[in-house]
């Protein structure tokens, strides 16, 4: 197929064709990255900024590195060291970026809507790595690039994503992508930290955890944010352990061929437990070295996806 | 003498509709209607001739944020959108709390001299609900309602003893209703719509909360009260059994709440981001339904000018409002009017006659011996609603760089034409 789309934006507006292409891309760049010298000149000449808003180290650090694997020229911009915190607007510390320019902006923001809201007024390709609660649509590819090397598909793989949805925007990705592929999906969460409008995502809804992990190929678990007590969301830690964490107990019970996955960073001991993470049914380090080839293919293919 | 004959007039009144009608104003009244073809003067054929609008709520800015709008700004606004009276809220900054401030409103109205300002004072100082505010001076000062708009009054023993002792003045008293402990952080109505797009939701339910204790309050005390901006079904039901039990109950809508639905929001544009929230299609019929059977009394425009660099900003940083005073009409007719939703007569009746009377000013009316305030509406011109359409400071409107059928062309106040459309 013929790579169209100008900015990637949500995994919600791509088709299932183009998540495979995205993916099957990806495994060749994977390939490239078992080389001695990672390096192919794809973006040669093409400079890329990535703009985070909001603090990160596994995406920042990822997207820079896959930009340096393509050869293109890529700088960082971060809120604390930038003129945002003098009080300079998002649409105009854009612009001058741009009038630099750029060829494709990167940007983390905690305003959902904010890389639409850019992609509407530059010129720029733009990524969306993570905005608000909306969407986090390189984490969510990865994500099926991990499950897809493991069990070869996604259809008909049932799912279950453990912990704070209400909050999470890999969550939404996440859910965006496996209704697209027919995947069954279960959420589990504290009834505060589930979404009360459902109606339009085929998913189910299981409070109880031990019901919630019976029969899973594939147990996703989400980062629990300590403000959330603060926000009279869930009572203490204690009480959100004993019901929602991936205990080692729990882990034994869950079935034989699955795996565990975490879009990072863990709270060792608080949504799942040390041993669990380490354990041989976890995949987070490997999404995280998928992370990388698949934001590889999304710059390459948004570039037009030609090499020189 | 002051002499101003309109020819070949439809003439749209809330109960009738009359064609071919020559209207002869003198010295500001209404001095004769009738069938005359031969007399000089402004010839009007296939326009619509109402009378002129009258807004219960919107907000000047002025002092504190004229470059948002101010009184001038804003009147010139009103009057290209056929408003010649407009009741402007007192959350400006400082607020309207106290009679200096409505004495220099009223100053201003009289500089600007071609419009009727009509200012509400706040209830409670510093719109705080704490200390109610000098209503006595306020309204000898030239105050024609009360309001804490904008927050609304809190504290339910202030809001009480605030109503019991506005009481005794006959005044308007109009309330915003928000329960804010559920609005807070929120950005956009609480649903599938908020769970996509990643706004933070505002469960629906926080209006009608506020509301019921509103109604309770006015309706133990006996006094009448009307409800502000009202935006969902559930609303509107406890609005009609109240009103069943209790004549001094009165309520408004904006056009945008009987215009949009949530559903805008995808597009995260920040003109659609107003408080109270747009909501879901079934309550957008539901407003409609209201407006048809006299349960709403008043369409308002809830004009609330923010500059473009103010929304031209993430959604989450950008200031809730719209403003209306130049597309009401406009949008109310080519979305309601014209798909046969809501009936021109309806769109007059609360847009016009029934806010002059719920504030007590001269009645909205055009027949032999009324004073002569008169907008004149072209129902086949077409508007494009960009900057140079656009009289306030700030466009931030829904509408903005939209067409909309039908143009008010020109706006007569007291027998003066205030406003004439000169674009060709």
């Amino acid at each position: 197929m013929n790579w169209t789309k100008k900015h990637l934006l949500s995994i919600e507006e791509l088709s299932r064709e183009e998540i495979d292409f995205i993916l099957k891309n990806a495994f060749s760049f994977k390939e490239i990255l078992s080389r001695p010298i990672k390096k192919v000149p794809a973006l040669r000449g093409k400079t890329v900024v990535n703009l985070f808003f909001e603090p990160s180290t596994r995406t920042l650090v990822s997207f820079s590195l896959a930009e340096k694997h393509l050869s293109a020229d890529s700088i960082n911009v971060s809120t604390k060291t930038s003129s945002v915190m003098k009080g300079e607007s998002l649409l105009d510390t854009a612009k001058n970026i741009e009038s630099m320019k750029t060829d494709m902006v990167v940007i983390r923001h905690s305003s959902s809507g904010a890389p639409k809201f850019l992609a509407e007024r530059i010129k720029s390709n733009i990524i969306n790595a993570g905005d608000g609660l909306h969407e986090h649509p390189t984490q969510a590819l990865l994500d099926f690039m991990t499950i897809k090397e493991i069990f070869g598909d996604l259809k008909n793989l049932n799912i279950l994503i453990l912990g704070d949805i209400l909050h999470s925007r890999v969550a939404r990705s996440l859910i965006w992508g496996f209704m697209k592929y027919g995947t069954w999906v279960t959420l589990c969460a504290p009834p505060t930290l589930m979404p009360l409008y459902l109606n339009d995502f085929n998913v189910k809804v299981e409070y109880d955890i031990d019901k919630a992990l019976e029969n899973k190929d594939v147990v996703y678990i989400l980062r629990m944010q300590m403000e959330r007590q603060e926000k009279a969301l869930f009572p203490s830690l204690r009480e959100y352990i004993k019901e929602y964490s991936l205990t080692y107990e729990r882990y034994l019970k869950i079935k034989n061929k699955s795996i565990i996955m975490h879009p990072g960073p863990i709270n060792r001991g608080v949504e799942l437990d040390g041993t669990v993470a380490d354990s041989e049914k976890s995949v987070i380090l490997d999404q995280v070295t998928n992370g990388v080839a698949v934001r590889m293919a999304i710059l390459y293919l948004l570039n037009g996806g030609t090499n020189e | 003498m002051n002499r101003l004959v309109l020819k070949n007039c439809t003439i749209v009144n809330h109960d009738r509709i009359m064609k071919d009608k020559t209207i002869v104003i003198e010295n500001g009244i209404i001095k004769s209607i009738n069938d005359s073809k031969k007399e000089e003067g402004i010839d009007l054929k296939g326009k619509y001739v109402l009378p002129s609008f009258v807004d219960l709520h919107s907000h000047l800015r002025e002092p504190g944020e004229e470059f948002k709008e101010d009184i001038f700004s804003g009147c010139h606004a009103a009057l290209s959108g056929g408003y010649t009276s407009i009741g402007i809220m007192p959350n400006t900054k400082p607020p309207l709390d106290n009679p200096q401030s409505i004495t220099y409103i009223k100053k201003r109205e009289q500089e600007f001299g071609k419009i009727e300002i009509l200012p509400f004072g706040a209830l409670t100082k510093n719109l705080e609900s704490v200390e109610i505010t000098e209503m006595y001076d306020m309204l000898k000062a030239g105050a024609r309602g009360f309001s804490d708009d904008g927050v609304g009054t809190t504290n339910s023993r202030v809001f009480l003893n605030a109503l019991r002792y506005a009481s005794r003045f006959n005044t308007f008293i109009t309330t915003h209703c928000e329960e804010k402990n559920l609005s807070e952080g929120g950005q956009i109505n609480e649903s599938d719509v908020s769970i996509k797009s990643g706004l933070n939701g505002i469960p629906y339910i926080e209006e009608d909360i506020i509301v019921y204790r509103n109604l309770r309050i006015a309706t133990y005390l006996k006094t009448n009260l009307h409800i502000a901006h009202i935006s969902t079904k559930d609303t509107l039901s406890l609005i009609k059994n109240f009103k069943k039990k209790f004549k001094g109950i009165t309520c408004e809508v904006t056009p945008h709440h009987l215009i949009f639905d949530e559903t805008v929001h995808y597009d995260y544009n920040t003109n659609f981001k107003v408080k109270p929230s747009l909501k879901s299609k079934r309550d957008v019929e539901s407003l409609i339904n209201g407006i048809n059977d006299g349960t709403i009394d008043a369409i308002v425009t809830d004009h609330a000018p923010h500059q473009t660099y103010e929304k031209e900003v993430e959604f989450i940083e950008a200031p809730f409002g719209i403003i209306g005073f130049e597309t009401a009409f406009s949008s109310l007719f080519t979305y309601l009017v014209l798909k046969n939703k809501v009936d021109l007569k309806t769109i007059v009746k609360l847009l016009s006659y029934n806010p002059a009377k719920m504030l007590n000013l001269s009645e909205k009316y055009i027949e032999t011996g009324y004073e002569a305030n008169l907008t004149i509406f072209d129902p086949e011109k077409e508007i494009i609603v960009n900057r140079d359409f656009i009289k306030s400071k700030s466009t931030n409107t829904p509408f903005y760089n939209k067409k909309l059928r039908g143009s008010v062309e020109m706006t007569i106040f007291k027998g003066n034409i205030v406003f004439r459309r000169n674009d060709g």
